[in-house]
């Protein structure tokens, strides 16, 4: 695979867009088309988002690391925390009237789910790993 | 935006968990004041994540539950991924334009 790209900012959401920025510049030197890219910014901004709000609730403040790399038939994304683990098992598809009288929670890792292959977690003494890996078609644009 | 009854708000920004709150504010304000005939105008918006559907999915309820409705136009690209893939056509209606999203609330 090829190198890592690697970046590490403070869990808030003033970095979430940071974040996105990274990752598309890395899908965009992948050479993933333009749905792709915007699948996994998708995919990374929610898990981040999860992070940011509840990672390192009652926790002094911590960071979060998105790390990426590719090869000619994937590519994976690694977002690590320092905070409380939290597996973001697959949900049901979010049912949006449900939402309407309940809380309107659930689409966010329905949407990891939805825009990447494979999602795995790891919770070790040092820090919670989410695995995102986005199979990348034919190496033909 | 004001056209008769009809508000139309346009968003430029990403719609993300850093913009939305302000983007939340802004439209409860709108409600407050009495504006609960809304139009969200999003050709504009580049990016949307589950943060912005809960912006919409809030002002939604806050404009139907003062007699009025919220409508959204504009919706395109992978913001309309996004919000066909979380089901909200089915309660929310949309149009190509905004013209047409105020158009359909004097139907």
């Amino acid at each position: 695979m090829a190198d890592k790209l690697q970046i590490a900012l403070p869990a808030e959401t003033a970095s979430l867009l940071t974040i996105r920025r990274f990752v598309e510049a890395a899908c965009s030197q992948a050479g993933l088309d333009d749905e792709a890219s915007y699948d996994i910014k998708l995919a990374v901004d929610e898990a981040c988002m999860n992070i940011v709000e509840h990672g390192y609730a009652g926790l002094d403040p911590g960071s979060i690391v998105v790390s990426l790399q590719y090869g000619a038939r994937k590519l994976v994304v690694r977002i690590t925390d320092f905070g409380h683990p939290f597996e973001p098992s697959e949900p049901p598809e979010p049912d949006p009237e449900a939402a309407l009288v309940g809380k309107p929670g659930g689409f966010g890792i329905y949407f990891i789910y939805r825009s990447v292959d494979s999602v795995s977690y790891e919770a070790t003494g040092s820090g919670n790993t989410l695995t995102l890996v986005k199979d990348l078609g034919s190496s033909e644009k | 935006m004001q056209h008769n009854d009809v508000t139309v708000v346009r968003i430029v920004d990403d719609l993300d968990a850093a913009t939305s709150e302000e983007a939340t504010a802004y439209l409860d304000a709108e409600i407050d004041v009495g504006h609960t005939n809304l139009v969200i105008e999003l050709g504009d918006v580049a990016y949307m994540s589950s943060a912005g559907l809960r912006v919409i999915l809030s002002t939604m309820q806050g404009a139907r539950q003062q007699g009025g409705d919220l409508r959204l136009a504009g919706a395109e690209g992978h913001v309309r991924r996004v919000l066909d893939m979380s089901g909200f056509f089915r309660f929310i209606q949309e149009f190509p334009t905004a013209g047409e999203a105020v158009a359909s609330y004097s139907r």
